[in-house]
């Protein structure tokens, strides 16, 4: 399987961990991914200027049809924002011409020739959990996770076509493939803030508490996402804002590909994981697995 | 004594500039720490030197210097023409300042028989010439046919590129005149001749005339005696300096190509006046230099020995801002990060040029030097806001600037000076005084016949008001005092469009406090796009708190 890859704008600098597990998932799974100079996905633009947003989304979409690939994010924010790209160019043709008109002067075009996949639904979907249990080699048993879904993969429904909007269950199926425990949390297909971050910090700080007692009454030992943003929510801020976190530290955030690498023995530097900044049941298992 | 003159002021321009810079460097502020004195900066830039000097890092600084610098290493990995292009111009015209232009000092030193027109001196010099030339003809070709740059290239760009050719034209023009030049070689007859016997220097003449190009007037005699006796007595008192200038591959062409206006040239001594003319572009360019990006030859390796010291003790927040400051003066503005600038999609459709990378730090360079008018501010603010941190800038910057670092620092000022964005300023004011910003004209037509969904009451006209938006919504849940949040909530949106109440709803806290999570709109019994409409009305919201477009900014006006 080849994918364009697609890590989007804030995992460069600001989440260089979910890079590395996720390509050192995906090549322990044989995915190949293709590299390439991509523009921002139009993500944090939509609040200003809808046409901005897809320009930007439709110029990596045209370039993803140009090498003849599907994308794969492993951002939720930059899957929807490709998802809402090719809903409105898809229904408005007056939209996607302007937007061709654009593209022309780099000789790029857009006409639906390449999809967008999520990290998590190209795992269930097109891996599948039955051969992703193959390569797990030690269950993380002990574990009590709390799935953290994401709004912009998950809602609207119409749009991204990622899983059930009001009963997901996808990404605790890929939770339990790792053997670990998805718990049942009442929060955990609500926002977790980020997307007012810079803009309404009390009110993203709020959201960010909310969704952290919610993990915590449920009795899981640690959040997982599997989004760019979410992850440096309950990570990066949270850290910055300590007063704000009901769990005193504890209830760690992890992505996805770091927990699933984790089960697979791969080492723990090649999924961004410092053992000596993680805590409890976390840190335990990356002991164990050396 | 002109030339004594024009050298000196030019030195003391240099030099001036030199300082002003250096002042520069200890005092521009950007960011949010705190500033600190010129002496506090100094001694802190000073530390920092003597740790990275007395420490482990210094081999690797040394080797990144011999490496980037000298060699370029950095800029061939990225991009082989462009290395091509800096070498050619780099190694030519670093060759000719150190052994042309200072060959009294150098050449002459390093060379006992060193003659400035004997080769190998005579050919390097044109072929130094000519590879610089070479340079600026592909650095000119890009500048002006490749589109990413050409939307970049001002006056700023260019001028340096035109003062070295005009260097290397002139000096290539000034040899030309100089090899045909009769009153050179009488000069040099009455010098170096011994005796003034009038039919050596006719055998003389006739040996320079036909083998070194020199034009007499009226036109010398040419015989097989006067030749061979010429070559004598040119091997006895010429060839210690003179090689022919058949060596001499650029300035020869010219030599014969105004052959046939010599004898002209010769007498209202063209060489001369392009002496002078060689010596003034030379001394503008010297006098120029720390005002131009010239000055980059001596920032850029500052930058990237900065840069491979790394961050240990450079980083003390006061060197963090002198290293800012000096980054302003380290762009070359070759455009590298703009070509790569990950929301310039978002340049092109706003039409706002400081969302791009080079551009945003030409602005930041003129607000640190001066006060700009608050419609360049709120342009710049645009700008640094739109950039999304991917820190690709940063990683092709060829002068190894921390663009990365600047963005981030000039948000925070820009914040801490009342300029945040515009979204940020809708929340934070209250929606009686963002009313009147409603009802403005909006900066773009464009922006608003995109979607049209808060225009089309098809859109929201099936609300039924049974607020089950509202119940899910998780920003009315975290509001912390309900009571005073009483206008919270989007079924109350979709009512003011259902009342035609367009700017109420733009100034409505509900459209500002929106997290788009989508809830409301995925929970709709009568399926309307609730989270798509508030991001419609966020959008004309932001267009008209712009107001009209300022009247646009070109490049001349933006690098001046």
């Amino acid at each position: 399987m080849k994918l364009l890859y697609f890590p989007g704008c804030k995992i460069r600098f600001h989440l260089p961990a979910y890079d590395r597990s996720t390509r050192s998932v995906l090549s322990a799974l044989e995915v190949e991914l293709v590299d390439m100079d991509l523009n921002c996905c139009g993500y944090p633009v939509r609040h200003q200027d809808f046409s901005a947003f897809l320009l930007s989304a439709t110029r990596d979409l045209a370039l993803a049809e140009a090498q003849g690939l599907d994308i794969l994010t492993p951002c939720k924010c930059c899957f929807g924002s490709f998802k809402h790209a090719l809903y409105w160019l898809r229904r408005r043709p007056a939209l996607r011409d302007r937007i061709n008109s654009h593209l022309a002067a780099e000789n790029l075009h857009w006409s639906d020739r390449s999809d967008v996949i999520h990290l998590l639904s190209l795992l269930y979907h097109k891996v599948g959990t039955h051969r992703l249990q193959d390569y797990v080699r030690t269950p993380l048993e002990h574990l009590k996770v709390a799935a953290h879904y994401g709004c912009h993969a998950l809602r609207p429904a119409d749009v991204t076509g990622f899983d059930n909007p009001t009963a997901p269950q996808l990404f605790e199926a890929l939770v339990a493939v790792t053997g670990a425990t998805p718990v049942f949390w009442a929060r955990r297909t609500e926002c977790c803030g980020n997307p007012l971050w810079s803009k309404n910090q009390r009110l993203a700080l709020a959201l960010m508490e909310k969704k952290l007692a919610s993990a915590q009454e449920a009795g899981a030992d640690m959040l997982c996402s599997a989004c760019t943003h979410c992850q440096l929510q309950f990570d990066e801020t949270r850290r910055q804002h300590p007063h704000t976190d009901p769990t005193q530290g504890r209830l760690q955030a992890i992505l996805f590909p770091q927990l699933l690498g984790m089960s697979m023995d791969l080492p723990a530097e090649n999924l961004g994981l410092d053992p000596r900044t993680l805590t409890g049941a976390c840190a335990f298992t990356v002991e164990a697995g050396k | 004594m002109l030339f004594d003159a024009t050298l000196y002021l030019a030195l003391l321009v240099c030099f001036a500039g030199l300082l002003w810079r250096l002042k520069r460097w200890l005092t521009i502020d950007i960011g949010p720490e705190a500033p600190g004195t010129v002496g506090q900066r100094t001694t802190a830039a000073l530390r920092g030197g003597a740790v990275v000097i007395f420490s482990r890092r210094l081999p690797v600084v040394l080797t990144a210097l011999l490496r980037d610098v000298l060699l370029q290493g950095d800029l061939f990995k990225k991009h082989r023409l462009r290395w091509l292009m800096h070498m050619l111009i780099f190694w030519g015209f670093g060759l000719l300042l150190v052994f042309h232009a200072l060959e009294d000092i150098v050449t002459q030193r390093l060379f006992s028989d060193y003659a400035s027109t004997l080769n190998p001196f005579f050919f390097l010099r044109n072929f130094f010439g000519v590879i610089v030339l070479a340079g600026t003809i592909i650095a000119l070709v890009r500048r002006l046919k490749i589109p990413a740059q050409k939307k970049i290239t001002g006056r700023n760009d260019l001028l340096p590129l035109l003062l070295l050719m005009m260097i290397i034209i002139s000096g290539l023009l000034l040899e030309g005149t100089q090899i045909v030049s009769q009153p050179i070689f009488d000069e040099m007859v009455d010098d170096y001749l011994y005796g003034d016997d009038p039919e050596e220097v006719e055998s003389l003449r006739a040996v320079w005339a036909r083998d070194f190009h020199v034009v007499f007037d009226p036109a010398t005699e040419i015989t097989p005696e006067l030749l061979e006796a010429g070559h004598e007595l040119n091997e006895e008192s010429c060839a210690v300096c003179h090689s022919r200038p058949t060596a001499a591959f650029a300035s020869l062409p010219v030599a014969i190509l105004i052959k046939p206006a010599a004898a002209t040239l010769n007498r209202i001594r063209a060489d001369e006046l392009l002496r002078h003319l060689h010596y003034l572009v030379c001394f503008t360019a010297l006098a120029l230099l720390p005002f131009t990006k010239f000055k980059h030859m001596l920032t850029t390796p500052l930058t990237l020995a900065l840069r491979a010291a790394g961050h240990a003790e450079t980083s003390l927040s006061l060197n963090l801002k002198t290293r800012r400051a000096l980054a302003l003066d380290g762009c070359t503005h070759c455009g590298a990060c703009s070509q790569v600038c990950s929301v310039a999609p978002s340049a092109q459709i706003i039409g706002n040029r400081e969302i791009l990378p080079s551009e945003k730090l030409i602005s930041l360079a003129q607000i640190s030097r001066k006060d700009l008018p608050v419609a360049r501010m709120e342009t710049f603010s645009e700008g640094c806001f739109i950039c999304t941190e991917c820190y690709r800038c940063t990683q092709v910057c060829p002068s190894g600037l921390d663009l990365q670092d600047l963005w981030r620092a000039s948000k925070g000022s820009l914040t801490d000076q009342g300029l945040p964005e515009l979204h940020t300023r809708a929340v934070l004011t209250p929606v009686e005084t963002l009313l009147p910003a409603m009802t403005t004209a909006s900066s773009s037509a464009a922006n608003e016949d995109t979607m049209d969904l808060c225009d089309d009451p098809s859109t929201f006209q099936a609300c039924v008001q049974c607020a089950i938006c509202t119940s899910v919504c998780p920003v009315v849940a975290a509001a912390t005092e309900p009571d005073q949040d009483p206008e919270i909530g989007p079924h109350l949106v979709t009512n003011l469009l259902r009342m035609q109440q367009m700017e109420l709803a733009l100034a409505s806290r509900m459209v500002w406090a929106c997290v788009t999570c989508y809830q409301c709109q995925e929970h709709c019994p009568q399926h309307i796009r609730v989270a798509d409409l508030l991001y419609e009305l966020r959008n004309r919201g932001w267009s008209r708190m712009k107001g009209p477009p300022p009247s646009s900014v070109s490049t001349e006006e933006v690098q001046s």
